[in-house]
């Protein structure tokens, strides 16, 4: 009995020693974190929301990838959080006569992380075998091939001369690559990434985090962040919790319902800035309905972009009157859309055949993105008479339906632009693209084709801008689509942090940041 | 015994088989395209069917499930996963050691807790102890896990900053996530001990014992308890054998990387090879949790052990 009592009073002993170890060690870590201020901080915790399927920039189309490989890699031209390109990996570069032709000229003090020198062998590879990869079609469908002039040298071939080209060649998924260990293991590449980035990459733990470390051979000098630890977290409100007890220390898009939390928060800095996006009402222009331009019509005017604004991001966005998002070259910013106007919808409604109103199915996903405007969309055409009964589908089930099979009449979408420039709608409305781009639509209009051909073609600013003018006017008048409008994309991140930017493609820098 | 046991993974055999068939079938012929969700949504209808074709998709669905059974079986390749390209064991291998750090965790709370306190609700019946107990099982239970491990974080991480909210580097980052899981489970296992307790605590060898002089406690633990054990026994493997599925809830509000999230990601992206093995991989671990479970009951009951014997 007195033995029972004793291991008990042990046992109770040992627990409590314990737990008061593990607090202590809690309390260190967060006196440790509330000391940085006073002692600059050489790590960062990244909270990332989602998990990256591979850290192949060839094999990677979203963002969630491409936070990571944009540390890893480098890119033969730069496009910085400014907004501005310059050179990377090239020095500098010119253009044919023609303008087909871009000639690379590669800096020679450029190491991999394993120690091997960057040569044009790499660079080329690492363009073919992203031209030759289905995910990179946005940014590399101008693009032929790359070859070898030098040990220095690189010409790029395009299919034909492109005015964002360089844009394109700045593309996370134009990052160069070691060609030597890719050939050896080109599945396994992306689970353990060689590039030239200011980041070499150190573990990967499935599903928890990836450890990344400053490279100190770096050809710009090491990064002031020495060690990035990403931690994956699924659940937004978990993430804007640990970002606030200061267990990461920056989160890439936190979720919008916690924006004014942030915000009031002394200990967070919110940055925020326009999306590269547009969201718009798709419309299968094969559908019975689609085909009916006056159906179309009565749609557009019975659009409120302000409440659905309201609606749709709690007033954290503008309205978009065009087919391309606003920061992209081309982008005209008087043009307006067809204007609320509930009379005139029910009337056009009735014109189209259906005067006492109709049934339709608006298909959406679990995503906010989509489904919340789409409930704002099923309230504003009741007003006009239309009966939208919303059937909210599995992601995977949702694009099926919407982009492979074509099966629905009008849906909310949302396209974020690969680059700044107007022509990566190309891929959204040139009827050539309704089976090999994006065109799920099944647009198809001559004259909005020679329009998309004319404004890819052209070298001359001025003429460029015109066209798309005139391509906005077409989408207007044959009402390709409806757009509604473009959202602020934020970055919330401890306010000790320093060098941090938000950017309407989401790119981030982690050598730009450092502590104060 | 032995042979009992043997014959029962024996019969494991066809219920696994028969699981792989029921969920390939379902993963076939449910709404949702795996190359569209590798490629993404920028991704041409053409590129999709390239990728459909070069993945074996387009193939006729028995011909797929028995390349899948024999790659399985004769190679014991499962395959890899669709969306990281790497083998689906290493992944899973990767991910299994937290949910069985959760599970443990969870059980031991949930055992430590649930079976004093059901027993103390069965002795003190219809006393203010056992009224409140049973009123804190029941809101327990009622609370959604989600928001209640999001409220143990607030409380605990945020406000007083005793525990870490995510993550799963040491033991301390299970300590709020277990909690949760053990709260959900308790109540079962907190009115099954009690209402197994009562049972036994009526009958006359209890009252013998006292009658004997026995202590209080060594007529509750020793004599009662050990009869009550069956069913509480059989509610701690049911919670024990589910938990090792993952919890996808908790692992998603707590960070931590579990087959849970593991499972519920892969069927997303409709990654078959990766949810087979998930899938198959829980199923097996469910058969020797029970099997487990009744072997134990053969150790708490000669009774059971002898009819075991004589099948």
């Amino acid at each position: 009995m007195k033995k029972r009592k004793l291991m008990c009073a042990v046992s109770c002993l040992l627990i409590i020693s314990m737990l008061i170890t593990a607090c202590g060690n809690q309390n260190q870590s967060a006196d440790k974190d509330s000391q940085g201020g006073t002692a600059a901080r050489t790590d960062l915790n990244f909270g990332i929301i989602g998990e990256p399927k591979s850290l192949d920039p060839s094999q990677v189309d979203d963002l969630v990838p491409f936070s990571v490989t944009n540390q890893v890699y480098d890119n033969l031209i730069y496009y910085g959080t400014d907004q501005t390109l310059s050179p990377g990996l090239a020095e500098s570069w010119d253009y044919s006569q023609d303008r087909k032709e871009i000639t690379f000229h590669l800096r020679k003090d450029v190491k991999f992380h394993n120690g091997d020198v960057m040569t044009a062998d790499d660079v080329v590879f690492s363009i073919n075998n992203a031209i030759a990869s289905p995910f990179t079609k946005t940014v590399t469908s101008s693009m032929d091939k790359a070859e070898k002039m030098d040990d220095s040298t690189v010409v790029l071939r395009l299919k034909y001369s492109y005015g964002p080209v360089e844009y394109c060649v700045s593309s996370p998924q134009l990052s160069i690559v070691n060609k030597k260990v890719y050939e050896s293991d080109p599945e396994g590449y992306g689970r353990n990434p060689i590039g030239t980035g200011p980041y070499k990459f150190v573990e990967w733990k499935s599903g928890d985090k990836i450890i990344l470390q400053a490279f100190e051979d770096y050809y710009k000098g090491a990064g002031k962040i020495k060690d990035v630890t990403y931690k994956i977290i699924t659940d937004g409100s978990t993430a804007v919790v640990a970002l606030e007890k200061g267990e990461i220390d920056i989160i890439d898009t936190p979720p919008k319902t916690d924006r004014q939390n942030l915000i009031d928060n002394p200990d967070i800095t919110y940055y925020e800035t326009e999306i590269a996006s547009t969201t718009f009402i798709a419309i299968n222009h094969d559908s019975e309905l689609g085909k009916n331009k006056k159906f179309r019509e009565a749609v557009a005017y019975a659009i409120d972009r302000e409440s659905m604004i309201m609606g749709a991001v709690e007033g954290v966005g503008t309205p978009i009157y065009t087919p391309m998002a606003k920061s992209c070259f081309g982008w005209p910013e008087d043009f307006k859309f067809r204007e609320y106007d509930v009379e005139k919808a029910k009337k056009l409604l009735a014109e189209a055949g259906y005067p006492n109103g109709l049934d339709i199915e608006l298909k959406t996903t679990e995503s906010a993105t989509y489904y919340k405007p789409t409930e704002v969309l099923q309230d504003q055409l009741k007003k006009i008479g239309i009966n939208a009964s919303i059937t909210k589908m599995e992601r995977g089930a949702f694009w099926d339906d919407i982009l492979t099979k074509r099966d629905y009449t009008i849906a909310v979408s949302a396209y974020t632009a690969a680059f700044p420039d107007s022509d990566y709608i190309y891929s959204m409305y040139h009827s050539s693209m309704i089976k090999e781009g994006q065109n799920y639509f099944n647009y198809s209009n001559p004259k909005l084709d020679e329009l998309l051909d004319e404004g890819r073609k052209s070298n001359d600013e001025e003429e460029r801008e015109k066209i798309y003018r005139e391509v906005c006017e077409v989408v207007k008048d044959d009402v390709a689509t409806i757009p509604l409008y473009t959202y602020m994309t934020p970055i919330a991140a401890r306010k000790d942090l320093k060098g941090v930017k938000a950017h309407p493609t989401n790119r981030m820098f982690i050598y730009d940041f450092s502590w104060e | 015994m032995i042979k009992y046991i043997l014959k029962r993974i024996l019969l494991m055999i066809p219920v696994i088989l028969g699981i792989s068939f029921i969920v390939f079938l379902i993963m076939s012929f449910t709404p949702g395209d795996p190359a569209r969700l590798i490629l993404g949504e920028k991704a041409s209808i053409s590129d999709v069917e390239n990728l459909r074709e070069k993945m074996g998709l387009n193939d006729n669905f028995f011909v797929r499930y028995l390349r899948y059974v024999k790659d399985a079986v004769f190679y014991r390749d499962f395959g890899t996963s669709y969306a990281t390209k790497i083998p689906v064991n290493a992944d899973l291998m990767d991910r299994f050691p937290e949910t069985l750090k959760l599970a443990f965790g969870s059980t031991l709370i949930m055992v430590l807790i649930g079976v004093p306190v059901g027993i103390i609700s069965a002795v003190k019946q219809y006393s203010l102890i056992d009224k409140v107990t049973l009123g804190i099982s029941l809101i327990l239970t009622s609370m959604p896990v989600f928001w209640l491990g999001l409220m143990l974080i607030l409380l605990f991480s945020l406000k007083l900053g005793w525990l870490p909210a995510t993550g799963a580097d040491t033991w301390v980052n299970f300590i709020l996530p277990c909690f949760s899981l053990a709260a959900s489970m308790m109540a079962s296992l907190i009115r099954m001990t009690r209402s197994s307790m009562l049972e036994v605590i009526r009958q006359d060898y209890i009252r013998t014992a006292r009658a004997k002089g026995a202590k209080e406690v060594t007529v509750i633990y020793k004599h009662a308890l050990r009869n009550a054990l069956l069913p509480i026994i059989t509610i701690i493997g049911l919670n024990f054998g589910g938990l090792l599925g993952g919890t996808m809830i908790v692992e998603s509000v707590f960070a931590l990387p579990g087959v849970g999230t593991l499972t519920i990601n892969s069927i997303r992206m409709k990654d078959t090879p990766m949810v087979m093995a998930s899938v198959l991989f829980v199923a097996i671990l469910a058969g020797i949790v029970n099997l487990i479970v009744d072997i134990l009951y053969a150790y708490v009951d000669p009774r059971i052990k002898s009819q075991y014997a004589k099948n």
